[in-house]
C-alpha cells in the first residue's frame, strides 16, 4: 500500500512537471478540425465557383426586367416583384460577393509576401476588381477602403463608386505588370485555376477586358483623351478571345452541379427542382426580338414547352418557330402558365448540362466591349468587323453549348451578319450585346441598359402593376443585413436619394 | 471532528463496562433534517456506562432498569431520556444551534465550518437526498434548495435536465451551475448517472461569491457533491434497496372524439375514384351546410371532417386495397381512446447493494445498482448500471482516500419516422378517433394495413414506427479520484487531489427500409399520400456516433492554521491544473451517416451506395464528420480565513488563471472574493443565554469573478470547406463567416450577497434568507456585423446583464413530542429571481438566442427586459388588448413585428416539504410552485392543424363571432357582435392569423405540483431479535400525482423544454405527455 502511495506521488509530481511545460497552454490554441491557414492555391477555386454562382443570381429577377423571362401563370408572384420592388429581403448579392472579395483580398495580401506569389497576387487582384464592379454597378457606393479589417473596424465607411472604379483599374494594372514581369520561380496555379488551367496570358487578357469594361461603363462621364491614355498603357496584353469560364468539374451529386441546373435544371435523381425550371418562362421582349430578326439563336436560348431538362427533347434543337411563344411580364392569365400556349423554357444553350462551365466573362462580350470602343476611337480597329464578331461569338457559344459544330455557328453567324446584323452603331451594339447575354448575365444587360438606354424602351417590359409609375430600378437596394448591422454608414449612403430604387449609379447619364 | 470527540468520549467512558444485565436498549438517533447521526455519544446518566451511534446513528447498550440514557454530539443538543422498560429508544436531537460546528465542503473540496460562511450555501444530506427514493440526484434535489431550480425538460427513459442557480446571467453560455464529484467537475448530464445512494452530502454553492475559488467557472454557482467513503463505526454493513416505480401517463391534451377525419374540405368528396363514394344519392346529414359537400375523407391525418354517427358501415379506416376488400368500423370514436391506451404502464425499478465498513482511520464502501426502465412508449427501455468502490486509510499524520467508479447508461428509444422524420408522439395526435389503433390489422407487421394499406396517407402507422425507427444510445463512465493528505505540523497540513473521468459515447440509429406495393404507389386513393411519394422502395438508413471524452485535473492544497488568542487564522495556497470544466478537457467524436443502406436490416453504413461528404455536407446526404476538442487551465489561489473569537469572520479568496482558450498573453485573469459572518447571537452578550433567537448569524459577500464562454479554437479565423467542394479531385477553402476576435477577455462578473440565518425557540425554527445583485458585463457572443467586413457574425465584448433575487428557506419543528414519538417538520423555501438586461452591442436593443423553428420567435436578450424572453407575432390588438377583426372574414388580423410576451425563467419559484413521523411511521411530502413565467406548447399549435383535440371544437367548427374582438369602423374600434368568421373547421384552425400568431399558444407557466409523496413504516420493533437483520423498512411512494395549472394550458407540463440549452420556455410535441408514477420500496441492513 505504501508503494502505491509512492508511485501515486511520483505520478503527481510528473503531472504537475509536465503541467508546467511550455507550451502547455498554447498547444491548445491551433485547432485541429478546421486549418487557421491555407495556400492560396486552394482558396482560389472556390472564389471562381462562388461568382460563377452569382452569375446567374438575377435570373429570376433582372431577368424579368430585361425581358428575357416571366414568370410563369402556375405561380402565384407577389406584389413587390410584380411592381419591380426588389426589396431590401430581394434579390441581394451584396454579402456573398463581399465573403468571396474577402477570400481574395485574403489570396492578395498572402502572395504579396510570397516570392513566388505573383501569379496569385494578381489574380487576387483580377477577382477583386471583378467582384468590386458588380457591387458598385449594383449599389454604387460601397465600403471598399476599409472593408475586411476584421475587428478593427466592424463599420467600414463607404467609398465612392468613381474612387472604387479609379482604384480597381490600376489594381488591374498591376495585375497585368505582376503577370508581364513575374520572375521565372513563379508558382504555377495549375489546376486549381478551375478558370484558365493556369495559362496567365489568358488572366492577363481577361484583366484587360475587364479593364475595358471598366472604363466603356464610364463613356457618360469620361472624356475621349482619358479613355484612350488609359486603354493605351496596357493595349499590347490584348483582349479576351475565348469565354472565361469556370468549371471546378461539376458533378451530378446534390451540391455539385452547375449552379444554373442547380437550381433550373434536374435534380441527380431526373427531377425538376421546386420552383425552378417551369418558374420562369421565355419573356416576350427576347423571345420577339430573336423571332423577328430569324434568329436561329432563338432555338438554344429557349426550349419549348414540350421538353424540360428532365427529358431528351431538351436536348435537342427544336427549329419550328411556332413552337416558340414569349409571355409578357406581367399577364397573370393561365394561358401563360407552361404547357398551355406553348410557352418557352430556359434553352439547352444557355443550360447545357449538370457539368457546364459558367462564363465570367464571355468572348462575345469581349468582343462587343472592342467594338464600342473602336466605334468611339478610343482603340484602333474595325468597329463593324469587331461588332460582327461579337456576334458570331454568340453564335459560337449557344452552338456549341448545345451541341452543335462551331463551323454550324459560324455558318449560321455569317448569314445573320450579312442579313440582320445591319451597320455598327451604339445601339446596335448593345442591342446585340443584350440579345448575346439572355439566359447567361442579366445583370451585365441591366447594367450596359442603364448605361445607353438600349434595347429601348418599347422592348422591355416597364413595371406593369396597374396604376404603377415606377421604371425599371436604376440600382439594389441595401441589404437588411447592411442596414442592421452597419447603420450609420448605410444611412450616410442612402441619405442622397430619398429612394434608393432611383438612385443613379455614378456612371449613369 | 464530531466523530472523533464521540471516540473520545467513548474511550473515556469505556474503563467500565457494563455488568449489570438488566436490560439492553437499540435504538436510532436522527439529526433535526432527518438524517442518521453517527458518532452521537449515548451515556447511562450517572454512569460509565456508554457507546456511541454507528454509521446508521444506531446504538445498542445494556443498562440498569429505569435509568436514563444522555445524548450527546458536537453540534447538537444535549438531550436526555427516561427508559423505562423500553427496549428501542428514538432520539430526534436538535441542532445546537449556538455553537454550530457543522463542517461543510466548499469549493475544491475545502472544508470549512459553516459558521464562517459568508455567503449563501446549503448542504443537503444523503438522507434527505434519497427520501423519495430517486433514480437521479436531479430529480432529489428538485426544490430541496431555495435558488436552484432543476428542470427535467423531458419525459422518457432517460430525460434530459437542467440545473440553474440565482437565475440566468450569460447571454450566449450555458447557465447551467458548475457539478463537481469528489473535487472533479463533471457534465451536468453526469448527474443523471451517479446513484444517489452513493452520494454522502451534496453543498450548493448558490452563488459566485460561494465559488469564487472556481475562477472563470464561478458565475453560475456549483453543486459540491462528496461520495460515501464507508463506514466508521463498527461492523460491516450490507444494505439492500428495492424501489419499483410503476409510471402512466397523467395526462393528455384533451382529444375530441366527435368529428371524423377530414381536411375540411369543402369541395367534392374526396375519393379519387366517384364508385368508392358510399352512396352517392343519398343526402348525408353531415353534408357542409354551406355546400352541401360531403366531408369525410378516410385516409386524412387531419380531423376536420364530418361528425360521428355511429353508422355501423360507414367508418372506413382508409380505402380499398388491391383486392377491393376494405378495413371497416362503426363511424364512431373508439373507447377507451386508443392514442392514450397506445402508451403502456412503465416501469422504473432500481437495485441497490451496498457493503460498507471501517472504523474513523480505515474504512471502506462497495455498492452495486441497477435501474432498469421500462417507458411508456412501447418497446422504450433504458439501463443504468454502476459500480463503485471508495475508501479511506489512515497512516499516522498520511491519509488518503480514493473512488473508483464505474457506470453505463443505456437507452434505447424509438427514433423518427421514415417520411418527414417525425416523433411517435406527433404521428399519433394524427391519427383520428375512429381509428381502432390496437386491432391486430393495424398492429400486426404483416397485415395488409399495417404498412401497404395503412389507413392514414400522410403519417406513417406509430406500431412501424417502433418497431423500425431506434435510437441506441450507450454512455460509459471511468472515474477515478485520489487525494491524499499529510498534517506535516500542527500548523500546516499539505494535500493532493488528482481525479480523472473517461467517457465513452456511443449513438446507433437506424430506420428500416421501407417497401410498397405497385398498387400503394399508384395511389389508388388519389391521396398524394406518403406511400407513392416515397415509391416502392426506400433504403434503410443507419447513423453511428462514436465519441470519446476525458478530463483529469490535480489540485494540490497547502494549508496554514494558527491560532493566536482569540484569533484563528487559515491560509490555503494551492495550484490547479485541469480543465474548463464545462466540457471534459479532451474529447474527440465522429459520426458516420447513409440513408442509402441496400440490404434491408442490415445496418452498417459500409454497406451503402453513394459517396460520404464531409465537413460541411449537404442536408440528406451521406455524411462523416470528426471533431477534436480540448482545454486547459492553470490556476495558482489563495484563501484566507480569520476568525475572531469563534464569532466574526472574515474570509476572502484571490485566484489567477491561465487558460488555453485565451491567446498567449491575454490569457491570465485574477478573480477575487471576500465575505465576512458575524454570529451576533455569540458576540452580544445580551443576546446569550436565550432562547429566543438562540443562534443569529449576518454574513455578507463581494466577488469579483468571470468566465471565458467561447469554446475551444475560437481565437483564429479558419477556413471551410468550400461550398461543393471538393469536385471530384478539385479541393478548395474558403474563409470562415464567423469573425473570430483575438482580442477577448473573459466575462465579468460582479456579485454582492447579504443573508441572515436565525434560530428561534432554541432552535425549533430556522430561518436562512439572503438577498443576492450580480452583474455580468462584457459578455462573450456573436453580433451580426456588416457583410462588408467579409464576415457575417463576430464575437465581441459586450452587453450586461444584472440578475437579483431573494432567498429564504425556513425549517420549523411543529411538533415534537419524544414520548408519544410523535414529531411534526414543516420546512420550505422561497426564491425570487430578476434578471435584467441593461445593454447589448453597440446600442442593439435585441439579441437573438434562438428556439424552434415551429415557432414564429424565439428567444431574445431585449434591453430592459429580463433575460430571456419569448418573443413571437400577435394579432393585432386595440389599445385596450381586444382582438381587432377583419371584417371581411370576420377573423383576427397577423400582426407584422416580433414582440415581448414574457420571460421564460419563473420568476418565484416555492417549495414546501414537511415530514410527519409518529412512532414507526413516517409520510413525507414535497411540493413546488413556480410562475411569473410563460412557455410556448408547440403541440397545441400542431393538435390544432390536425384537429384531434376538444379545443377545436369549441365552436361546434361552426362560424362564429371571435370573442373579445373589435373591428375598425370609421376610424373606431367598434366591439364586434356581427361578423362572424367565414370558416369555423380546418380553415379557422389552421390558416387563420389566430393559428398563425404564436400567442395563440403562448401559455402561463405556472403551476403547482405535488412531486412527492412517501409514507414509511419501520419494523425496528418487528426486527429487534433478529439478530442478523439491522434493519427493515417499507415505504410506499408516488411522484408528480397532482399537478395544478392554469386553466388556459391544456396542452403540456410548463417545465419541458425541447431543449437543455439556455433557450427554454418552448416546447414540442418530442416531449411526451406528463406522466405520475406510483410505486413502493424496501430496504433492508444486515
Amino acid at each position: 500500500m505504501k508503494r502505491l502511495l509512492y508511485i501515486n506521488l511520483i505520478f503527481a509530481t510528473l503531472l504537475f512537471s509536465t503541467g508546467c511545460k511550455k507550451g502547455f497552454l498554447t498547444d491548445l490554441a491551433v485547432n485541429p478540425n478546421q486549418p487557421s491557414q491555407a495556400p492560396a492555391s486552394l482558396i482560389l477555386p472556390p472564389i471562381l465557383t462562388g461568382y460563377a454562382a452569382n452569375v446567374y443570381f438575377s435570373a429570376g429577377t433582372i431577368g424579368l426586367w430585361m425581358g428575357y423571362y416571366s414568370i410563369s401563370g402556375g405561380y402565384s408572384v407577389d406584389n413587390n416583384t410584380m411592381t419591380y420592388y426588389v426589396s431590401a429581403a430581394g434579390p441581394s448579392n451584396w454579402d456573398n460577393i463581399y465573403s468571396i472579395l474577402k477570400n481574395a483580398a485574403y489570396i492578395e495580401t498572402l502572395s504579396a509576401s510570397d516570392p513566388n506569389g505573383s501569379y496569385s497576387e494578381a489574380v487576387a487582384k483580377i477577382l477583386k476588381a471583378y467582384g468590386f464592379q458588380i457591387i458598385v454597378d449594383g449599389y454604387g457606393t460601397a465600403p471598399y477602403s476599409q472593408a475586411f479589417l476584421g475587428s478593427a473596424n466592424f463599420f467600414p465607411k463607404y467609398d465612392d463608386g468613381q474612387s472604387i472604379y479609379d482604384s480597381s483599374i490600376m489594381q488591374l494594372d498591376n495585375a497585368i505588370n505582376l503577370i508581364a514581369n513575374a520572375p521565372s520561380t513563379t508558382t504555377n496555379l495549375g489546376n486549381n485555376d478551375v478558370m484558365f488551367g493556369g495559362d496567365m496570358t489568358q488572366w492577363a487578357k481577361f484583366a484587360n477586358t475587364l479593364k475595358l469594361r471598366f472604363i466603356v461603363r464610364q463613356s457618360n462621364i469620361i472624356s475621349a483623351s482619358d479613355a484612350q491614355a488609359e486603354i493605351a498603357k496596357t493595349a499590347s496584353t490584348g483582349y479576351l478571345t475565348e469565354d472565361a469560364q469556370v468549371n471546378p468539374g461539376y458533378l451530378n451529386t446534390a451540391g455539385k452541379q452547375n449552379p444554373y441546373w442547380g437550381s433550373y435544371g434536374a435534380d441527380p435523381g431526373g427531377s425538376l427542382y421546386s420552383d425552378g425550371y417551369n418558374y420562369l418562362r421565355g419573356g416576350s421582349a427576347a423571345v420577339e426580338f430573336f423571332k423577328n430578326n430569324n434568329d436561329p439563336r432563338l432555338f438554344f436560348v429557349y426550349a419549348p414547352d414540350n421538353s424540360a431538362p428532365n427529358n431528351a427533347a431538351f436536348f435537342q434543337v427544336d427549329d419550328t418557330t411556332d413552337h416558340y411563344h414569349g409571355v409578357y411580364y406581367g399577364d397573370r392569365s393561365t394561358a401563360s402558365a407552361q404547357g398551355t400556349k406553348g410557352t418557352v423554357g430556359i434553352g439547352h444553350g444557355v443550360m447545357s448540362s449538370f457539368d457546364a462551365p459558367v462564363p465570367l466573362m464571355t468572348a462575345s462580350e469581349s468582343y462587343f466591349l472592342q467594338a464600342e470602343a473602336a466605334f468611339r476611337g478610343w482603340i484602333s480597329g474595325d468597329a463593324q468587323a469587331l461588332y460582327e464578331g461579337g456576334i458570331t461569338a454568340s453564335f459560337e457559344y449557344l452552338y456549341t453549348a448545345g451541341g452543335k459544330t462551331l463551323a454550324s455557328a459560324d455558318a449560321d453567324a455569317k448569314a445573320y451578319d450579312s442579313t440582320k446584323a445591319g451597320t455598327v452603331s451604339i445601339e446596335k451594339i448593345i442591342n446585340q450585346k443584350w440579345a448575346a447575354l439572355a439566359g447567361i448575365n442579366s445583370f451585365e444587360a441591366w447594367n450596359e441598359y442603364r448605361r445607353t438606354g438600349f434595347p429601348n424602351l418599347t422592348v422591355l417590359p416597364l413595371s406593369v402593376f396597374p396604376g404603377n409609375s415606377r421604371t425599371i430600378p436604376t440600382k439594389l437596394m441595401y441589404p437588411t443585413s447592411e442596414q442592421n448591422t452597419n447603420q450609420d454608414n448605410y444611412k450616410a449612403a442612402v441619405a442622397k436619394g430619398n429612394d434608393p430604387q432611383s438612385t443613379k449609379v455614378f456612371w449613369m447619364k | 471532528m464530531r466523530r472523533f470527540l464521540a471516540l473520545f468520549a467513548v474511550l473515556m467512558l469505556s474503563g467500565v463496562l457494563a455488568s449489570a444485565q438488566d436490560h439492553s436498549v437499540k435504538g436510532h438517533v436522527t439529526g433535526p433534517d432527518g438524517n442518521s447521526l453517527p458518532g452521537i455519544t449515548v451515556q447511562v446518566k450517572g454512569s460509565n456506562t456508554a457507546t456511541a451511534t454507528n454509521s446508521n446513528g444506531q446504538f445498542e447498550l445494556t443498562v440498569p432498569a429505569n435509568s436514563t440514557l444522555v445524548f450527546t454530539g458536537v453540534g447538537f443538543s444535549e438531550q436526555s431520556l427516561k427508559i423505562g422498560d423500553r427496549g428501542v429508544i428514538d432520539v430526534t436531537l436538535a441542532a445546537d444551534t449556538k455553537r454550530l460546528n457543522e463542517v461543510v465542503v466548499t469549493a475544491l473540496g475545502i472544508k470549512r465550518q459553516a459558521r464562517s460562511l459568508g455567503y449563501g450555501a446549503q448542504s443537503v444530506g444523503t438522507n434527505e437526498l434519497n427520501i423519495s427514493k430517486p433514480v437521479t440526484i436531479g430529480e432529489g434535489l428538485t426544490g430541496k434548495v431555495a435558488g436552484l431550480q432543476i428542470n427535467t425538460v423531458d419525459n422518457g427513459v432517460d430525460p434530459g435536465i437542467r440545473v440553474v442557480l440565482r437565475g440566468y446571467r450569460h447571454l450566449n453560455a450555458d447557465n447551467q451551475a458548475l457539478i463537481v464529484v469528489d473535487g472533479i467537475a463533471v457534465r451536468s448530464n453526469f448527474l443523471s448517472t451517479i446513484n444517489p445512494n452513493d452520494v454522502a452530502s451534496i453543498n450548493v454553492l448558490k452563488g459566485a461569491s460561494a465559488a469564487a475559488l472556481y475562477g472563470v467557472d464561478a458565475t453560475n454557482g456549483v453543486l459540491v457533491i462528496t461520495t460515501k467513503k464507508g463506514g466508521e463505526h463498527g461492523k460491516p454493513n450490507i444494505e439492500f434497496n428495492n424501489t419499483t416505480m410503476l409510471e402512466r401517463v397523467s395526462y393528455m391534451p384533451t382529444l375530441q372524439n366527435q368529428y371524423a377525419p377530414g381536411s375540411g374540405e369543402t369541395g367534392p368528396y374526396a375519393w379519387a375514384q366517384p364508385s368508392f363514394v358510399p352512396d352517392p344519392s343519398k343526402a348525408y346529414d353531415y353534408q357542409n351546410p354551406y355546400t352541401g359537400q360531403i366531408n369525410y375523407v378516410p385516409y386524412e391525418n387531419q380531423n376536420y371532417g364530418m361528425e360521428f354517427n355511429g353508422d355501423p358501415n360507414l367508418g372506413y379506416i382508409g380505402g380499398p386495397t388491391a383486392d377491393s376488400s376494405f378495413f371497416k368500423t362503426p363511424f364512431k370514436a373508439v373507447s377507451p381512446d386508443p392514442r392514450r391506451n397506445f402508451f403502456q404502464t412503465g416501469y422504473r425499478i432500481q437495485n441497490n447493494l451496498s457493503y460498507s465498513g471501517g472504523d474513523s482511520k480505515n474504512s471502506y464502501f462497495l455498492s452495486v445498482q441497477d435501474v432498469s426502465t421500462k417507458g411508456v412508449v412501447p418497446q422504450d427501455q433504458g439501463r443504468r448500471t454502476s459500480l463503485y468502490f471508495a475508501g479511506k486509510k489512515t497512516y499516522g499524520k498520511f491519509s488518503a482516500n480514493y473512488n473508483l467508479s464505474y457506470a453505463q447508461r443505456y437507452s434505447n428509444t424509438v427514433g423518427g419516422d421514415y417520411f418527414q422524420n417525425r416523433g411517435v408522439y406527433w404521428n399519433l395526435l394524427n391519427q383520428g378517433a375512429n381509428v381502432p389503433l390496437e386491432d391486430p390489422r393495424l398492429t400486426d407487421p404483416n397485415s395488409t394495413f399495417f404498412n401497404d394499406n395503412y389507413y392514414n396517407a400522410y403519417y406513417p402507422n406509430p406500431w412501424w414506427q417502433i418497431n423500425n425507427s431506434r435510437v441506441i444510445q450507450r454512455t460509459n463512465y471511468f472515474t477515478g479520484v485520489l487525494q491524499m493528505s499529510l498534517e506535516a505540523t500542527n500548523w500546516l497540513t499539505l494535500s493532493y487531489r488528482a481525479g480523472t473521468q473517461f467517457t465513452t459515447f456511443n449513438n446507433n440509429s437506424y430506420i428500416s427500409a421501407v417497401n410498397f406495393s405497385p398498387y400503394a404507389v399508384s395511389d389508388p386513393w388519389g391521396a398524394s399520400n406518403t406511400a407513392s411519394s416515397i415509391g416502392l422502395h426506400k433504403n434503410g438508413a443507419a447513423s453511428y456516433t462514436n465519441a470519446n471524452a476525458r478530463s483529469i485535473s490535480q489540485d494540490i492544497l497547502a494549508t496554514f492554521h494558527k491560532n493566536i488568542g482569540d484569533f484563528d487564522a487559515t491560509l490555503i495556497l494551492g495550484n490547479t491544473i485541469g480543465e474548463k470544466p464545462y466540457a471534459n478537457n479532451y474529447s474527440a467524436y465522429t459520426t458516420v451517416s447513409s440513408g442509402q443502406l441496400f440490404i434491408d436490416n442490415f445496418y452498417n453504413t459500409n454497406y451503402r451506395i453513394g459517396e460520404l461528404q464531409g465537413p460541411n455536407p449537404i442536408a440528406g446526404t451521406d455524411q462523416t464528420q470528426q471533431g477534436v476538442n480540448q482545454t486547459r487551465l492553470i490556476s495558482g489561489y489563495g484563501d484566507l480565513t480569520l476568525g475572531y473569537k469563534n464569532d466574526l469572520f472574515l474570509h476572502g479568496s484571490f485566484r489567477r488563471d491561465y487558460s488555453s482558450l485565451l491567446p498567449k498573453g491575454k490569457n491570465a485573469y485574477n478573480f477575487w472574493s471576500a465575505d465576512a459572518s458575524w454570529i451576533f447571537t455569540d458576540a452580544i452578550k445580551s443576546l446569550q443565554n436565550q432562547n429566543l433567537i438562540s443562534y443569529g448569524k449576518l454574513r455578507v459577500a463581494y466577488s469579483n469573478t468571470g468566465d471565458i464562454t467561447l469554446s475551444p479554437y475560437n481565437i483564429q479565423n479558419v477556413f471551410d470547406v468550400g461550398t461543393g467542394f471538393p469536385f471530384g479531385g478539385q479541393a478548395g477553402v474558403s474563409l470562415n463567416g464567423a469573425y473570430r476576435n483575438p482580442n477577448l477577455v473573459p466575462e465579468k462578473t460582479v456579485e454582492k450577497e447579504v443573508g441572515l440565518e436565525v434560530g428561534l425557540f432554541s432552535g425549533r425554527i430556522n430561518l436562512d434568507a439572503d438577498y443576492y445583485y450580480s452583474l455580468t458585463s462584457g459578455q462573450t457572443f456573436p453580433v451580426s456585423v456588416s457583410g462588408t467586413t467579409g464576415y457575417s457574425s463576430a464575437y465581441v465584448n459586450a452587453g450586461d446583464v444584472v440578475s437579483q433575487g431573494f432567498e429564504v428557506g425556513i425549517n420549523a419543528t411543529v411538533i415534537q413530542n419524544n414520548v408519544s414519538r410523535f414529531k411534526w417538520d414543516l420546512g420550505g423555501n422561497f426564491t425570487w429571481n430578476g434578471s435584467n438586461v441593461q445593454s447589448l452591442y453597440q446600442g442593439s436593443k435585441d439579441f437573438n438566442i434562438g428556439g424552434y423553428t415551429g415557432l414564429v420567435g424565439s428567444d431574445h436578450a431585449v434591453v430592459g427586459q429580463p433575460f430571456p424572453v419569448l418573443e413571437t407575432v400577435d394579432v393585432r390588438r386595440d389599445p385596450t388588448g381586444k382582438v381587432i377583426i377583419d371584417p371581411a372574414s370576420g377573423e383576427p388580423i397577423l400582426g407584422d413585428t416580433l414582440q415581448v410576451v414574457g420571460q421564460v425563467n419563473p420568476k418565484y419559484m416555492v417549495n414546501v416539504n414537511t415530514t410527519i413521523s409518529w412512532k414507526n411511521f413516517s409520510f413525507n411530502a414535497q411540493a413546488s410552485y413556480q410562475g411569473g413565467n410563460v412557455f410556448y406548447a408547440y403541440v397545441g399549435s400542431q393538435l390544432n392543424f390536425t384537429g384531434t383535440t376538444k379545443f377545436t371544437t369549441q365552436n361546434g367548427r361552426q362560424s362564429f363571432i371571435y370573442p373579445n374582438s373589435v373591428y375598425l369602423d370609421n376610424g373606431k374600434y367598434v366591439a364586434n357582435n356581427k361578423y362572424y368568421t367565414v370558416d369555423g373547421n380546418a380553415n379557422f384552425w389552421t390558416q387563420s392569423a389566430y393559428s398563425q400568431a404564436g400567442t395563440s399558444f403562448i401559455d402561463n407557466a405556472a403551476f403547482w405540483k405535488l412531486r412527492n409523496v412517501s409514507l414509511t413504516y419501520d419494523f425496528k420493533d418487528v426486527i429487534q431479535n433478529v439478530h442478523w437483520l439491522h434493519g427493515l423498512t417499507f415505504s410506499i411512494i408516488g411522484k408528480n400525482l397532482i399537478m395544478l395549472r392554469p386553466s388556459q394550458n391544456v396542452w403540456t407540463d410548463p417545465e419541458f423544454s425541447y431543449t437543455t440549452a439556455n433557450n427554454q420556455g418552448i416546447t414540442n410535441y418530442d416531449q411526451l405527455p406528463p406522466t405520475r408514477q406510483y410505486g413502493a420500496s424496501v430496504n433492508i441492513k444486515f
